[in-house]
């Protein structure tokens, strides 16, 4: 048993590389999961030094490309929760709660999307508009400049400071909290969180229509509308269940894509959809 | 001419690059302006037409989830077409319209390829190959946008009116089964995160959420606020005996 058990310590060496590592989180952005493979690549030096094994390095890295996406000054915050419930996990990987750590990712995701993009977008970038735009319509070299500078140096200096902010503070509330039930019931709040946000952010990227028409003239409605009124959003909740289905039937999530593809062109010729 | 097409076409590329610094937002017009003038020859015009297009498309970022109009494509073509026909700032925007669209378009076509490469990394995972991972994380992108590339040459290659023509070539159905797909496909990313972390226990909260949106029209952010203030009554609830812990407990969730 004690063989499994690793204690590698975390050094701020490591959260260093995570922040450079992590940089490029959008390189590759996704409709399907998003920030995941940025994600991945960002905790790998981590994942890395936790776990020599093969096996339990697999498994992390497909844990870290779960869909996630937050604003990506901030990412580095995620992080180091993540780097510290990982290593807390690399420590007693039995009776760890695996699944806690994406439920706390998942939990952050949106109120810290929220956050993030109010202030980095909303806010520091607004100013440094305000500044470049006034110099740049002179035709001065400056405003491009002065945009840049002003966005990015609170930018990465932010980013830079979150990473072992996120890591010291995902440490403390584990060792504050591990061995009492709290933990357990904390990942109980954290998972409400995240799934509720999951399921509002279906409700607003999914977008099915069925537009066969029913009843006749003035009076005709789609399928979707007459759907909607009874229960709003069934089409897509209906998706969600058969792609949920064709997962229980090990269906490959590429073929599942070119499937979506070939029902949208199919939707697209006969006019069922729109 | 040509290699002026060319140059305007690698001017994309450099969107792409804001992505590897860090989403440091060089891809705003009032920098990419600047940049596809310095390639025109006229650096001065193009900061002018950058710093234009920027007040047009201020507004226009992605906050949450929402598409992006393809303002990248749309500022390179529209300042290096007004720099070489000599047209002002308000020409910029026109001009750059029809390509914009086009990208859009383009776009249907990279999703697919991009998930073949996320995918590529997911059995890189699987084979627990961190080297392999990495090439494929920083080639997947290259090629993406290097198709891109292309096609914004093309365009400044034909023009504006050519451009236009050639879309409307497009059949629409295409076009809109295109779009159709793309309202399906996040289901995919949502169900692969459902199955880690739903049960029987806690499957309501994934639909409260869902109708929520549905039902006032909500956003994501402020059903997270709901989400929370529902969390913390739960757990505060359970955690009654352990109250004295339940402080550091809050700060985690946030």
């Amino acid at each position: 048993m004690s063989s499994d058990r690793n204690e590698v310590q975390i050094t701020k060496k490591d959260l260093r590389k995570v922040f450079f590592q992590s940089l490029p989180a959008e390189w590759l952005w996704n409709s399907e999961r998003q920030m995941n493979v940025g994600y991945c690549k960002g905790m790998l030096p981590i994942l890395q030094k936790l776990y020599p094994n093969k096996k339990d390095l697999s498994e992390a890295m497909h844990r870290h490309l779960e869909l996630f996406n937050v604003t990506p000054a901030i990412l580095t915050f995620v992080l180091g929760m993540s780097i510290a419930m990982e290593e807390q996990r690399a420590k007693d990987p039995e009776h760890y709660d695996t699944k806690s750590i994406n439920a706390v990712k998942t939990a952050l995701m949106g109120p810290l999307s929220g956050v993030g993009d109010g202030f980095f977008l909303g806010t520091l970038r607004v100013i440094a508009l305000g500044v470049g735009i006034s110099l740049s319509l002179k035709g001065s070299i400056l405003g491009p400049i002065a945009f840049f500078l002003v966005y990015n140096i609170p930018h990465y200096y932010i980013r830079y400071k979150a990473t072992s902010f996120g890591y010291k503070l995902g440490t403390d509330a584990i060792s504050q909290l591990s061995g009492s039930g709290i933990m357990k019931t904390l990942m109980e709040g954290a998972g409400i969180v995240g799934l509720m946000v999951i399921g509002a952010m279906t409700a607003q990227m999914m977008t099915v229509n069925i537009t066969i028409p029913v009843g006749m003239g003035e009076a005709a409605q789609t399928v979707s509308e007459i759907l909607d009124g009874i229960i709003p959003g069934l089409v897509p909740l209906l998706f969600v269940g058969l792609i949920n289905f064709l997962f229980n039937k090990k269906i490959s999530p590429m073929i599942m894509m070119l499937l979506c593809l070939i029902i949208g062109l199919i939707g697209a010729f006969t006019g069922f959809m729109g | 001419m040509l290699l002026k097409a060319i140059l305007v076409g690698l001017v994309y590329f450099v969107f792409q690059l804001d992505f590897l610094g860090g989403t440091t937002h060089i891809s705003r017009p009032i920098v990419l302006g600047a940049i596809t003038g310095l390639v025109m020859g006229d650096l001065q015009a193009g900061i002018i037409i950058g710093a234009n297009l920027e007040l047009v498309y201020m507004g226009v970022v992605s906050i949450g989830l929402a598409a992006l109009p393809d303002y990248v494509s749309g500022t390179i073509l529209g300042t290096a077409l007004a720099i070489q026909t000599g047209a002002g700032p308000e020409a910029a925007l026109a001009l750059g319209i029809p390509v914009a669209t086009a990208m859009m378009l383009f776009d249907a076509v990279k999703t697919p390829v991009s998930l073949v490469f996320v995918h590529m990394c997911d059995r890189a995972a699987e084979k627990a190959d961190p080297k392999l991972f990495k090439i494929i994380f920083y080639v997947a992108p290259i090629i993406l946008s290097l198709m891109s590339c292309a096609l914004i040459s093309i365009g400044f290659y034909l023009g504006s009116d050519t451009v236009t023509a050639l879309i409307n070539r497009i059949p629409t159905t295409v076009q809109n089964g295109m779009n159709i797909a793309l309202g399906i496909i996040p289901a995919i990313g949502f169900v692969l995160l459902l199955r880690q972390m739903a049960g029987k226990k806690n499957i309501a909260f994934y639909f409260m959420g869902f109708f929520i949106v549905k039902l006032f029209g909500f956003s994501p952010v402020t059903v997270a606020i709901i989400a929370i203030l529902i969390a913390w009554l739960i757990v505060a609830n359970h955690a009654e005996t352990v109250t004295e812990n339940v402080k550091g407990g809050e700060l985690d969730e946030f």
